[in-house]
């Protein structure tokens, strides 16, 4: 396999985000209902749908290959596979190649055109079909080749032992079955059953995550190659910043169905702008000697649930940068808490019955306690007794009450407008 | 100088499967000094998890621990198993492989703690997070008070047992204090509201919140030695983070000492003092952080820091170890080193018999290979390996 094609090259020559457009998405929704039955939708409460992906564009340019990052659950493998057609999407449009997947009526060509390569090799092929026969499957499904020279047979199988030469291996291992094969060979087959049809595109879905490092960097490699071999498109889904940064063009940054950042590959690194991007990157512990003096500030809490997603700005429960009304003077930490105490009142997450035992019904007294319990920095005065007000609302019962006294004051631009632009959040509001 | 914390000579665990005998884990020595911080690093198969578990005795049939010595120092022990068993002391330290079963089991959860990767499945769904860790501090109570009781469970045994677990199944016997420990122990790993959440069940819990509850129960006893498996593998990056930042506040707080086992150099290059590096089920070089990241000597090691992506530049192509990890089936391993498949600069001596972790950087910086040790001589032919 020649090995110096080095993919920060690449990078240099094919400018990020010019050429021509192949694949188009816009406002592309995909919600799941199932689970759903009619007595929840009659008396549930909670009778909502996941919203797995809620309204993301993009556009991916021939030839590039662009990264789509985020953490588990964030709708970036759904997104790959909504575009792909291999589910339906609730709403939005994929143009391919010009034309608007929806108004076709046979997708036989597309599905020529787009393969994808799934996170696990074990379970993507099927173990009882020689891997020879696996790769030969899109050919025999889409009646290649389709021209009528030669004996067809011939020429498959001259084809199947080409891609598997292509990739790696050899071509006498084409009639052993997937368990006598390793991780990283495996994912080798399933790349060369992908490249069967000569397609244009290609979604990597996770292509690396189940291999070892070592491997890893074999199949990064050979996938960089290929690329420029024969001017392949990629969507790189990954949850892998490292893996990213080495393979994209181009990175989208998912959070919670969404997409908060998109920008070209050496830019997001070195200059990230949406808060979530940046704290994403200051996680990852770096391979250097210099790792353990590096102060990381990690983002606090967990990933809200997709069926009741916060308003407006979707990252504002964990976001370190929240954004303060205008006539506020409070400085960003103890914003902060005072909006997870909202958090925590609009959500009904504080335990008040030991609290009110404890203090024989004396709402002030259980007030304070629950203050401390809640409040671990020192806040001014005046936001003291606000948000102690509040906390006496909440032992009183009154969860409301308590919500709209802080609503009032603290309401932030981040909860109510959803931010929009190329970069989604309301720092980057002209 | 004083005796390090832990010491492990010649470790080596086998799996006696159907399909042969697995070498997981072959003569594995190293040593912990008091409070430092240990990583072993290796890819899957390497052999790492089986190490942890070796530690802490709970390898499980058809594994089984079949040579080597752990000596842990704790001179109160010493002084009490010297009387019966002076072979299993030397100095204040005590080999934990030749205690009776006993006697092991109550180090286990008191001196030694461990925590897994996956939270989930590590803790009863239908036993709330605080009882179980309230669990834990009973155990540490007990084992204290009385060090040679076997029992350690809270349901007790026999007709007991019987009646526990069938007639009144809800009923737990764990005290009020230890549950107001357990919920200081959930504060201290930075569980918000604390109180509220010891009542909950596991599932009410997320897999970053999970984690940290069972760093809290391996708290419970103020373990001498912390053995962590891969303890942030499944949580995301944020989380990850979290979860470090939590550990080495504990670690310095209770000055720990901690055996990290991970697949992810970032993690060793953050948390760790001294690094082990393991390739099919040995030790292949050892040495501090800095001996391991600034002047690797075995070809393993070199490969695996080359094959990483780096975060804070792209400009390089990733260097890549050909081939695959070797099978660990005793018959198809041939006494050499087994590395020499995929190591650019095998030669003929590498083939014909193991080399010991002697070659030395330093005192602490030891490979196990012949390239360290005496140079590049004798290559093997190009092709070789390629039957």
């Amino acid at each position: 396999m020649s090995s110096d094609t080095p993919g920060g090259n690449r990078r240099m020559s094919l400018d990020a985000g010019e050429g021509e457009v192949l694949m188009s998405v816009q406002e592309l929704e995909r919600y799941f209902d199932d689970g759903i039955s009619l007595l929840d939708r009659l008396f549930g409460e909670s009778a909502s749908a996941v919203r797995a992906v809620d309204g993301v564009s993009f556009d991916i340019h021939r030839g590039e290959t662009l990264g789509l990052v985020g953490e588990s659950g964030c709708g970036k493998s759904t997104v790959g596979e909504t575009i792909l057609r291999l589910q339906e999407p609730t709403a939005g449009s994929v143009a391919f190649d010009g034309e608007n997947l929806e108004e076709r009526e046979d997708l036989t060509e597309f599905r020529r055109n787009a393969q994808i390569l799934f996170q696990d090799p074990f379970s993507s092929l099927d173990p009882r079909m020689p891997v020879g026969q696996s790769i030969r499957q899109p050919l025999d499904i889409h009646d290649w080749p389709q021209d009528a020279e030669g004996d067809p047979a011939e020429r498959k199988q001259q084809r199947v032992e080409e891609l598997m030469e292509r990739v790696g291996l050899s071509a006498d291992q084409l009639d052993r079955y997937p368990s006598e094969f390793s991780g990283g060979q495996l994912q080798r087959i399933g790349i060369a059953r992908a490249l069967a049809l000569d397609p244009d595109f290609l979604v990597l879905d996770e292509p690396t995550s189940a291999l070892d490092v070592s491997v890893q960097a074999q199949i990064l490699n050979l996938l960089a190659d290929l690329q420029s071999d024969f001017g392949l498109t990629y969507l790189f889904i990954s949850h892998d910043l490292g893996v990213i940064r080495y393979i994209c063009d181009r990175i989208a940054v998912m959070y919670l169905g969404e997409i908060v950042e998109t920008a070209p590959a050496e830019q997001l690194f070195t200059n990230p702008r949406h808060p979530y991007t940046e704290a994403l990157l200051e996680s990852v512990p770096r391979v250097d000697l210099a790792e353990r003096e590096r102060d990381i500030d990690p983002l606090a809490g967990d990933v809200p649930s997709p069926r009741d997603p916060p308003s407006g700005c979707r990252f504002r429960t964990r976001c370190p940068k929240v954004i303060p009304p205008d006539d506020i003077r409070i400085n960003q930490e103890e914003f902060r808490v005072i909006m997870d105490v909202r958090d925590r009142i609009a959500d009904r997450e504080i335990a008040v019955e030991q609290v009110r035992a404890d203090t024989d019904g004396d709402t002030d007294r259980a007030a304070d306690r629950l203050y401390d319990r809640l409040v671990d920095t020192e806040l001014p005065d005046q936001e003291r007794q606000r948000v102690h007000d509040a906390l006496v609302d909440v032992t009183e019962g009154n969860w409301g009450r308590a919500g709209d006294r802080l609503r009032e004051r603290y309401e932030s631009v981040c909860e109510t407008d959803h931010p929009t632009g190329e970069v989604s959040c309301h720092l980057f509001d002209d | 100088m004083t005796d390090p914390l832990l010491r492990v000579e010649d470790l080596t665990t086998r799996f006696l499967t159907e399909e042969g005998q697995v070498n997981a884990v072959e003569s594995v020595s190293f040593e912990v000094e008091q409070g430092e911080v240990f990583g072993i690093v290796g890819e899957s198969g390497s052999g790492k998890s089986v190490t942890a578990l070796s530690l802490v005795d709970l390898v499980e049939s058809p594994g089984r621990i079949t040579d080597g010595s752990v000596w842990f120092r704790q001179s109160d022990l010493a002084e009490r198993i010297r009387e019966d068993n002076p072979d299993a002391v030397d100095g204040e330290m005590v080999d934990l492989r030749q205690l009776d079963e006993c006697e092991r089991r109550a180090l286990r959860g008191t001196e030694f703690a461990m925590i897994f990767q996956d939270p989930t499945s590590s803790f009863n769904p239908s036993i709330t997070v605080g009882t179980q860790i309230a669990e834990a501090v009973e155990v540490q109570q007990r084992a204290t008070a009385n060090p040679r009781s076997v029992r350690s469970r809270t349901q007790g045994f026999g007709l007991l047992k019987f009646l526990t677990t069938s007639v009144a199944p809800g009923v737990d016997y764990v005290s009020e204090e230890s549950r107001e420990r357990a919920v200081e122990l959930l504060d201290t790993v930075g569980i918000p509201d604390p109180a509220e959440r010891a009542t909950e069940y596991p599932h009410q819990f997320s897999g970053g919140m999970l984690q940290r509850a069972m760093i809290a129960q391996a708290l419970a006893s103020e373990p001498s030695v912390l053995v962590a498996d891969e303890p942030t593998t499944a949580l995301d990056v944020t989380i990850q983070a979290q979860i470090l930042n939590t550990l080495s506040e504990l670690q310095s707080e209770y000055g720990m000492t901690t055996v990290l086992i991970t697949h992810n150099l970032g993690v060793i290059a953050r948390m760790c003092d001294q690094v082990g590096v393991m390739y099919a089920g040995e030790l292949v070089e050892r040495g501090s952080l800095a001996d391991l990241f600034e002047r690797p000597t075995h070809p393993y090691t070199e490969g695996l820091l080359g094959s990483s992506p780096n975060l804070d530049s792209a400009d390089r192509r990733l260097q890549p170890i050909e081939g695959n990890v070797p099978s660990l089936l005793d018959e198809e391993m041939d006494d050499r080193c087994y590395f020499a498949d995929r190591c650019p600069k095998a030669m003929q001596e590498c083939l014909d018999k193991p080399s010991e972790l002697d070659a030395e950087g330093s005192e602490t910086h030891r490979a196990k290979c012949y390239l360290a040790e005496h140079g590049y001589e004798d290559p093997l032919p190009e092709g070789y390996f390629d039957e």
